[in-house]
């Protein structure tokens, strides 16, 4: 099977490498407008106040100065795309008022001839805060009655659900154990800081957004719906992107509405684009979580009974938040076919800046809890981690109970298999030998990511396909690409099942004006569910060719076939025209016909199929000063079909090293609402000579309803990196690290504590 | 912050007399221009006008018979692969210089940059004051002497003044064999972090004792220091186990580190016994007195 493709599975270069490379790619940053002004926010000092009076006399005297919107005129967006579902919650979605919430909460924008003059008149503005008390702590905020950060409380939702009976399952139970990780906030820390768009409100009532969105078509209806426009009066233009891991995936506070309403007051086209300390300090990051598990198992090794809380922390305004919650439940239900588990979950709001989207999705902390309680179990049984993971892990043709769902593609065994191989798991694993004051030591830990979000979110992809008179392809899609490639991936399917040659084929602009209904990159979705799209759309177009070809060839048509863009009789490969001259007599030469090819399909993919994988690490920690390095790493993934192999790996590399950061370094530090490390010099991503050796390993188990048998590999890559470094970390020095990041400091005090001098 | 730092005048000089002409007419107006790797970061409001040093000169390693005399505009990459300091006493410069930063950074900072800019955490200056090198200062009055352990003065203040100009860092030659080491622990594990603690130290040996220790600390004080207290435990014995742990708990009293977002005063206590264990063991053991 594998050998019948011509370009799927095959590391063809990227579309856009030439672009990026000589440096003609053209970010948001980059663009210019005619007659633009530049924006720049009026933040909060405090964590909790409402604004009492506002004094913009002066800055309004400014000569540069064209237009000012405050907090009372600007909408905050809160919610999510899960709220376009309904009017009712449309109206949710928005929130107005002259609270701020936050040590960085937007209190107003100016928009003026130039960055320098916008921030001048930022000083010359009078505000008159009455601070209100804040509340940091998300347990404490959970409790306390005086404060409340939004009308409706500061328990923003809650879960409980129960699969079986939870109390039967510790009865069942030999043992019984409990342990509370703690993660961290982590930042995506994109290479393009969160943050940029150009707004341009035309007095004829079309407004124009130039933004790095992971969601053009969703920001399309939020831009229309908190405007009072018809969404065809919108149109969201996406140049390229310098990387979004979730970070993007919405409006981004202060940013997209405020130079909206900017514009449209000045009008004149607006544009804002955030510092690295603006990102830092007042766009969304990873929620942390406090997760606490009890967990019974039997002395041979089998779950019995689980039973998760978490707490999470949703900052000041809650977007992603259900979503991110679901995905824990997710994962720490739906990966070990565990009997009888009880989940409840709190989203919890404080006075801090929000958080939301980020790859994983609420899964790589739930994973750093479960995969580090997997590994006490094995220690506890005195068990090989891997073959605990192998006697409860659940795989193909088993009942997913959170999706109610058949699984029906799972590599994980294979995931497992390969990578302890890659690693030499049997001769490193559980050395005897902890000694000296430098020790070594490997971890491991499993995990399963749905791809797309077909259980949870409308989840729609289209795409069209153009046949040009020259046999050359236009595929249409607003398929964003963020920077991981998965524009070239859709070529290459588009080529696989045109059978053309996938140079042939040019993808369109992510413009919403020109493409269809897309549920945005996100949720590893782009190759399966924007691949079964165009694939649909392909077979189409292909489809229509074959009956002007049949015609044409005066063959029938189920004897047709086109392969290197040559349309030929399967049973008499002499009889065939190609491509080319076939599409320029029926769309020029054919007077009587001038028909264009086009292919289109719309809808939501069947299924949200799980990526499986499996992490190992190898680490060496100095017991002297709490210092690890991280020596190797091993990604195993269950892709399903890798349609390039290249990517894949690219990936694999890129998730990580950005879990190595999630381990050991990355976090922000708020003190008093504060953000105390918003730059690279203190909050810490790994460099390149901080890297390790990787090694990517590619399962593939075909998944049935994928486009090839392809299914989602983004997020994957990062989940459960932290946990297998814990883990081997624990294997080194015999310390069980329950809070990320893992910093030195930690470790030390952990081995003062386990081993007293 | 603004995105860039944008000076109203920019003079790249090309006679020390000229540069120092510049120097007393802007005074605290004027800020020089080395490498630029801390000034154009830090990008300083006050700063009216950039003194470019790159045409004066001062980019040498001098060897004489007394020692090494260095440029003030030297890179710090210049100092890690310079056959003149692949020697004892001069490793512990050569050590420092290749642990500052990343080699992009190496590349442009330069030593009278890492000095000037005084950073409690710099790594060049721990390695000068143990060796005990001075530094030539010319003003509009000429030239003066001052020695490194005398230069710092609380957080970022330093001993020269703004129409001053550091023109080169005389290191006497070593009278006896030497052992030096330089360690640091940087804030992360990462390769390239600033350190929360660094340490030089220095053995002048004759036999199999060690007749003279020199060991300074940075990250853990105002300024770096010396740690006099471990130094004097080190004096006329041949160091052994018991003798460098004692020192480095003795240094570990002697800091006095703060709790910030890089590390606990707990911690940076802790760090600095470990280092300077790890210093004098690395000393005496290129002295050629250690293992015992």
């Amino acid at each position: 099977m594998k050998n019948e493709f011509s370009v799927v599975g095959k590391s063809v270069p990227r579309i856009d490498a030439y672009d990026k490379v000589t440096g003609r790619a053209r970010y948001c940053r980059d663009l210019k407008l005619e007659g633009m002004l530049h924006a720049k926010l009026l933040r909060s000092p405090y964590p909790h106040a409402r604004v009492k009076a506002l004094d913009v006399s002066r800055a309004k005297s400014h000569p540069a100065v064209k237009a000012i919107a405050t907090i009372e005129e600007v909408p905050k967006v809160v919610g999510y795309w899960w709220n376009l579902r309904t009017e009712k919650g449309m109206k949710k979605m928005f929130m107005q008022d002259n609270v701020v919430r936050f040590v960085g909460d937007p209190v107003l924008g100016v928009a003026a001839e130039d960055e320098d003059s916008a921030e001048e008149a930022l000083s010359m503005i009078l505000v008159q805060y009455e601070q209100l008390p804040p509340v940091f702590d998300p347990v404490e905020s959970m409790k306390d009655q005086t404060i409340k950060i939004h009308e409706r409380g500061n328990i923003a939702f809650h879960v409980l659900k129960e699969y079986g009976d939870i109390e039967k399952g510790f009865r069942e139970a030999d043992f019984v154990i409990e342990n509370r990780f703690v993660t961290s906030k982590q930042k995506h820390a994109t290479i393009e800081p969160i943050g940029s768009c150009i707004a341009d409100y035309s007095p004829s009532g079309k407004l124009s957004v130039y933004s790095s969105t992971q969601l053009p078509h969703w920001s399309r209806m939020y831009l229309a719906g908190a405007l009072g426009l018809p969404s065809s009066n919108v149109r969201i233009i996406k140049p390229y992107t310098g990387g979004a891991f979730g970070g993007r995936c919405g409006l981004i506070h202060g940013l997209e509405l405020m130079c909206c309403h900017l514009s449209k007051k000045a009008g004149r086209p607006v544009k804002m684009s955030f510092t690295r300390k603006e990102d830092f300090e007042a766009t969304e990051g990873r929620h942390p979580f406090l997760v606490e598990l009890r967990t019974g198992f039997t002395k041979e090794g089998i779950l019995t009974a689980n039973s998760i809380k978490i707490v999470m922390d949703v900052g000041a305004y809650a977007t992603h938040y259900i979503g991110v919650i679901a995905d824990a439940l997710s994962t720490g239900v739906g990966l070990y076919r565990i009997p009888h588990v009880k989940f409840e979950g709190y989203c919890v709001y404080t006075n801090k800046s929000l958080n939301g989207a980020f790859r994983g999705y609420g899964n790589p902390q739930m994973n750093f809890a479960q995969e580090s309680q997997m590994d006490i179990v094995a220690e506890k049984l005195g068990m090989d981690p891997i073959e605990l993971r192998l006697k409860n892990y659940r795989g193909a043709g088993e009942i997913d109970p959170v999706f109610n769902e058949k699984i029906l593609s799972c590599g994980l065994k294979e995931c497992l298999f390969q990578g302890a191989e890659k690693i030499r798991w049997k001769k490193k694993s559980r050395r005897s030998s902890r000694r000296g004051k430098i020790r070594k030591g490997v971890g491991m830990s499993c995990l399963m990511h749905g791809t797309g979000a077909r259980f949870g979110l409308p989840d729609p992809a289209s795409a069209i396909v153009l046949i040009n008179a020259d046999g050359s392809v236009s595929l249409e899609t607003a398929a964003a690409d963020d920077g991981q490639g998965n524009k070239t991936g859709l070529v290459q399917i588009a080529a696989e099942e045109l059978g053309i040659d996938w140079r042939k084929i040019s993808v369109s602009d992510t413009d919403t004006d020109t493409t269809p209904l897309d549920g945005g990159t996100h949720g590893s979705r782009q190759t399966y569910c924007g691949g079964i799209a165009v694939r649909k759309a392909a077979a189409q177009a292909k489809k229509s060719v074959l009956v002007f070809a049949s015609k044409h060839l005066n063959t029938p048509q189920n004897r047709l076939d086109i392969r290197e863009g040559v349309i030929y009789d399967t049973k008499r490969p002499s009889l065939n025209i190609s491509l080319a001259d076939l599409m320029r007599k029926i769309q020029i030469e054919d007077l009587s016909l001038c028909e264009q090819i086009i292919g289109a399909a719309t809808g939501v993919a069947p299924s949200m199929p799980p990526t499986y994988g499996a992490h190992f690490a190898e680490v060496e920690v100095d017991t002297e000063t709490g210092g690890v390095r991280v020596l190797r790493l091993v990604g195993a993934f269950d892709v399903g079909k890798a349609i390039n192999p290249a990517h894949i790996e690219g990936q694999i590399a890129g998730g990580e090293v950005m879990g190595i950061g999630y381990a050991l370094t990355e976090g922000l530090v708020i003190e008093n609402g504060k953000v105390m490390n918003s730059n690279f010099a203190d909050y810490r991503i790994p460099r390149s000579c901080d890297i390790p050796r990787i090694d990517a390993v590619i399962v593939e188990s075909h998944e049935p309803t994928g486009p090839f048998g392809a299914k989602g590999i983004g997020e994957a890559t990062m989940i459960g990196t932290a946990s297998a470094i814990a883990n081997a970390i624990y294997d080194a020095v015999g310390v069980r690290m329950k809070e990320l990041p893992i910093t030195q400091e930690k470790i030390l005090v952990a081995l003062q504590s386990f081993n007293p001098p | 912050m603004k995105p860039f730092f944008k000076p109203k005048a920019y003079f790249r000089p090309g006679s020390l007399g000229k540069a120092v002409e510049l120097l007393s007419n802007f005074g605290d107006r004027a800020k020089v221009l080395a490498g630029g790797t801390d000034l154009l970061v830090q990008k300083p409001s006050g700063a009216e006008c950039l003194i470019d040093i790159a045409d004066l000169g001062l980019e040498y390693i001098k060897e004489h018979e007394n020692g090494v005399e260095i440029g003030a505009a030297t890179t710090v990459r210049s100092i890690g692969v310079s056959g003149s300091l692949s020697s004892e006493p001069y490793l512990v410069l050569r050590d420092a210089a290749c642990a500052l930063g990343t080699p992009t950074i190496r590349n442009m900072a330069t030593i009278g940059g890492n000095i000037c800019n005084a950073s409690p955490a710099a790594d060049l200056p721990l390695a000068l004051m143990v060796l005990g090198a001075s530094l030539t200062i010319m003003g509009p009055a000429g030239k003066r002497e001052v020695n490194i352990g005398e230069f710092f003065e609380n957080i970022g203040g330093k001993n020269i003044q703004a129409d001053e100009l550091l023109l080169s860092i005389n290191i006497p030659a070593s009278r006896g064999r030497c052992g030096t080491s330089f360690q640091k622990l940087r804030h992360h594990q990462t390769s390239i972090d600033i350190a929360i603690v660094n340490v030089a130290a220095r053995m002048t040996c004759e036999k199999q004792a060690c007749v003279k220790a020199s060991i300074a600390l940075g990250a853990v004080a105002p300024t770096p220091i010396y740690a006099r207290k471990a130094e004097a435990l080190l004096g006329k014995k041949r160091p052994n186990a018991a003798i460098i742990q004692e020192a480095a708990s003795a240094a570990s009293e002697e800091v006095n580190p703060i709790d910030d977002v890089r590390g606990s005063k707990w911690y940076r206590k802790k760090m600095a016994a470990v280092l300077v264990r790890r210093a004098l063991e690395e000393s005496s053991r290129r002295c050629g007195i250690w293992p015992e």
